[in-house]
């Protein structure tokens, strides 16, 4: 299009165009922060409250004097107690299961046997006990095992009652053991 | 085109807002009248908005110069005040613009502005510092480019300018009225090639486009007035009288107005003459190549006094080629779904504001 104006005005008229554009940004601009400031403002008046509700809670929960602990709850204490002082001798003892022994046992197990308990036992004098229940498919293979116990260096003795053969197959053992 | 779909539908639904895109009304001046037009886009497309005309008293204007600023001044200010005018598209007259084509060797060619100055003098009467021109790209190939050239003196435009900035008003371009009637009259992407002719109240514009360019404009002192006069003195009857007659009867050939016939034909014979001067010269003359110009395909009336009875067939089959009325909403509205509120006779003397006013929608 043919535009037969001075290129001065032309440049005026392209200033006032940029400078349109500056002004609706701007314009825009504001309008925005507007409608975002008076759509935040039900939020912030329901949090304010809130913080205040929260505020006087905590300042009255505070003047109150603490409640007096009742029988039961005394008794749960005591016995929460008991239990905590009873892991801290243990700790004391320092008999803690040792995965070598776990690991010895798994090592001689052969694979037809299941072992469904381990329980580990410290008597009144100091001495410590293992002992194992589990099933064997036949008495032979629940000898075997006990053998391969028997000559384990990491176990004193292996006791295996007798009892346990009385069944012929599908037999539930009971193991004794006093590691080396 | 694809994008060009995308924008107008984009635009369409999302219009930018009225102090972002300053809408602009086209202002067609004569020596005679000052008409004005908007043009609203709107989610339906574009309307017509605010539209008029006033009279421009004789001595204002002088074949586009303008004699007496302080009075052309008082004409806007007044037009501000009672339309809320604002900024406008303004057209200039064919007599105070140089238009030419000009080709451009692209080898050593930098700026194509700067080439046009160069050769600015050697195809005007007026200094290339006192010039003010723009250029629209006719064709391009691989050494050269062809741009059509329109050139003023720098004292018109700024007298035109300072009588605007007084009366508060932007004007956002000043364009040959060619051009503007032009982009009324030719469909949007026609590139063929139509003689226009404007045949206004005192003045005929005679302007060829091809290629959607305007590559040819003249002006003939002819007009509707003159037509009115003849009838007037023959007749010996009031100005308004022979207007009536002239518009009740026209160019039609019988009994009852044989006398009005042979009257107005004088005067339209000559019209015919100078169309048929440059109707041949446009379609025998060959450009600087040596080739010849692309054939006129139909002439295309508009203008207050184009609708006269008759004045298409007579030129239609004087001339044998095809001659149509302008349809000036072409390019504005589906008439089909929205007729804007302005006669015939009234649209085809807008025919060069709506133009001016489709600047607004062609940027």
């Amino acid at each position: 299009m043919i535009n037969l104006i001075p290129k001065e005005e032309k440049k005026k008229m392209t200033r006032g165009f940029y400078l349109r554009l500056f002004v609706l940004f701007i314009g825009v601009l504001n309008f925005c922060i507007l409608v975002a400031a008076i759509s935040l403002l039900p939020a912030y008046f329901s949090s304010s409250v809130n913080d205040t509700f929260v505020d006087t809670q905590l300042e009255n929960q505070k003047n109150e004097p603490l409640p007096v602990l009742g029988e039961q709850s005394l008794l749960a204490v005591k016995d929460i107690n008991n239990k905590i002082d009873l892991i801290e001798n243990a700790r004391k003892d320092k008999f803690i299961p040792s995965s070598q022994v776990i690991n010895a046992i798994l090592l001689e197990k052969r694979a037809d046997i299941k072992l469904t308990q381990i329980f580990y036992e410290q008597g009144p004098t100091g001495g410590r006990k293992i002992k194992i229940t589990g099933t064997a498919p036949s008495r032979e293979v629940l000898l075997l095992f006990r053998q391969a116990l028997e000559k384990s260096a990491s176990f004193k003795s292996v006791d295996l009652p007798i009892s346990n053969f009385v069944k012929g197959a599908d037999i539930q053992f009971y193991l004794s053991i006093v590691p080396a | 085109m694809l994008m060009d779909s995308f924008d107008k539908f984009f635009f369409r639904i999302f219009p930018p807002p009225k102090f972002f895109s300053a809408p602009s009304f086209g202002l067609d001046i004569s020596d005679e009248s000052l008409k004005f037009i908007e043009l609203i886009a709107t989610k339906n497309g574009i309307r017509v908005g605010r539209h008029g005309e006033r009279v421009i008293p004789p001595g204002v204007i002088e074949s586009g110069k303008i004699k007496n600023s302080k009075k052309m001044e008082e004409i806007l200010t007044l037009l501000r005040k009672e339309e809320g005018v604002r900024s406008v598209r303004v057209s200039l007259p064919e007599e105070q613009v140089y238009l030419f084509q000009l080709r451009l060797e692209k080898a050593g060619l930098k700026n194509v502005r700067e080439g046009i100055e160069l050769a600015l003098e050697e195809h005007v009467p007026i200094k290339a510092e006192d010039a003010i021109f723009d250029y629209d790209l006719v064709k391009e190939d691989a050494q050269s480019i062809e741009v059509q050239v329109a050139t003023i003196t720098k004292n018109i435009i700024e007298n035109y300018l300072l009588i605007f900035k007084h009366s508060d008003l932007e004007v956002k371009s000043c364009e040959l009225e060619a051009q503007a009637t032009c982009r009324a009259v030719v469909q949007a992407g026609d590139k063929g090639t139509y003689m226009v002719v404007d045949f206004g109240k005192k003045r005929t514009g005679i302007f060829i486009v091809s290629g959607g360019i305007v590559m040819f404009t003249s002006t003939l002192d002819l007009g509707g007035i003159m037509l009115t006069q003849a009838i007037q003195k023959s007749f010996n009857i009031s100005f308004e009288e022979a207007d009536k007659m002239k518009h009740e009867y026209g160019l039609q050939r019988n009994s009852a107005n044989q006398e009005i016939f042979s009257i107005l034909l004088n005067s339209v014979s000559v019209l015919r003459d100078e169309i048929s001067k440059h109707f041949l010269y446009w379609n025998t003359h060959k450009d600087e190549e040596g080739k010849n110009n692309p054939l006129i395909q139909k002439i295309i009336f508009c203008g207050g006094d184009s609708n006269l009875i008759g004045l298409a067939d007579y030129i239609s089959v004087s001339m044998k080629i095809p001659v149509e009325m302008a349809n000036v909403w072409v390019n504005i509205v589906n008439t089909g779904s929205y007729i804007p509120d302005m006669s015939f006779r009234q649209a085809l003397a807008f025919s060069t504001a709506l133009g001016l006013a489709l600047g607004d929608q062609a940027n």
